[in-house]
């Protein structure tokens, strides 16, 4: 069953919601979370490839700056 | 799978869109692209990718112009995106299968011609612009206005699939 549909039978009040309203039901609020956050909070993740492997190789962790 | 269960293989499908009777291809293909979208932000938001890494198609402005062009009237003549006709081709649709052949034809004239069409397709190259950069939002801003863009444009879909039906097909 596809996800969608198994969502649907488990929340029977949405069920006979329109699928436009649904998608914006659940989509404009995440849009709205995504707006309000500071571009500068989506910080980089840690590694490039060279610390990735120097992480593997000492076993310790490297923290980003 | 996916895509055969929304009628993809259907050539008329795709022209629908054109012509407003259908327009399941407009929403799949948005609704996926906003999705994908806002994944990527909040992936990036919670450190767990980080999106200056990932790589952005450069802009060659003329040639995706044209290819535009091209791609769209072939897109309307015959019924298909190179995905959709590889979907209408997995369950024996022979006009698929004429399109991909097509679709290889017009690679090899491409790849024969190279050197006569090299300079348009080299032509106004732009580099890896984002509109959000470019209009001076975030990225985060420019989500959520295009959130309301595609919203918007799903609903004038389906007013526009009650003005223009079409019979059963």
């Amino acid at each position: 069953m596809f996800m969608y549909e198994y969502f649907l039978e488990k929340n029977q009040n949405l069920k006979h919601m329109k699928p436009l309203r649904l998608l914006a039901l659940f989509i404009i609020p995440m849009g709205l979370i995504i707006a309000a956050v500071p571009q500068n909070k989506t910080k980089p993740y840690k590694l490039t490839a060279d610390q990735l492997l120097d992480e593997a190789n000492t076993r310790t962790p490297v923290h980003c700056s | 799978m996916y895509l055969n269960k929304v009628g993809f293989p259907s050539s008329r499908k795709l022209a629908g869109v054109f012509y407003g009777y259908d327009t399941v291809v407009l929403k799949v293909f948005f609704a996926a692209a906003i999705t994908a979208m806002l994944g990527l932000l909040f992936f990036s938001l919670f450190g767990w990718i980080d999106l200056s890494l990932v790589y952005i198609n450069p802009t060659y402005l003329t040639s995706a112009i044209v290819g535009g062009i091209i791609m769209g009237a072939g897109f309307i003549i015959g019924g298909y995106c190179p995905g959709t006709s590889f979907c209408g081709a997995s369950i024996g649709k022979l006009d698929a299968l004429v399109f991909i052949g097509g679709l290889f034809i017009g690679v090899l004239i491409f790849d024969l011609g190279y050197n006569i069409w090299d300079g348009m397709y080299m032509a106004k190259f732009l580099g890896s612009p984002k509109i959000s950069q470019t209009l001076g939002l975030s990225d985060g801003v420019f989500a959520f206005l295009l959130i309301i863009i595609a919203l918007t444009m799903f609903w004038v879909a389906e007013w526009a699939e009650k003005k223009f039906p079409r019979e059963e097909y």
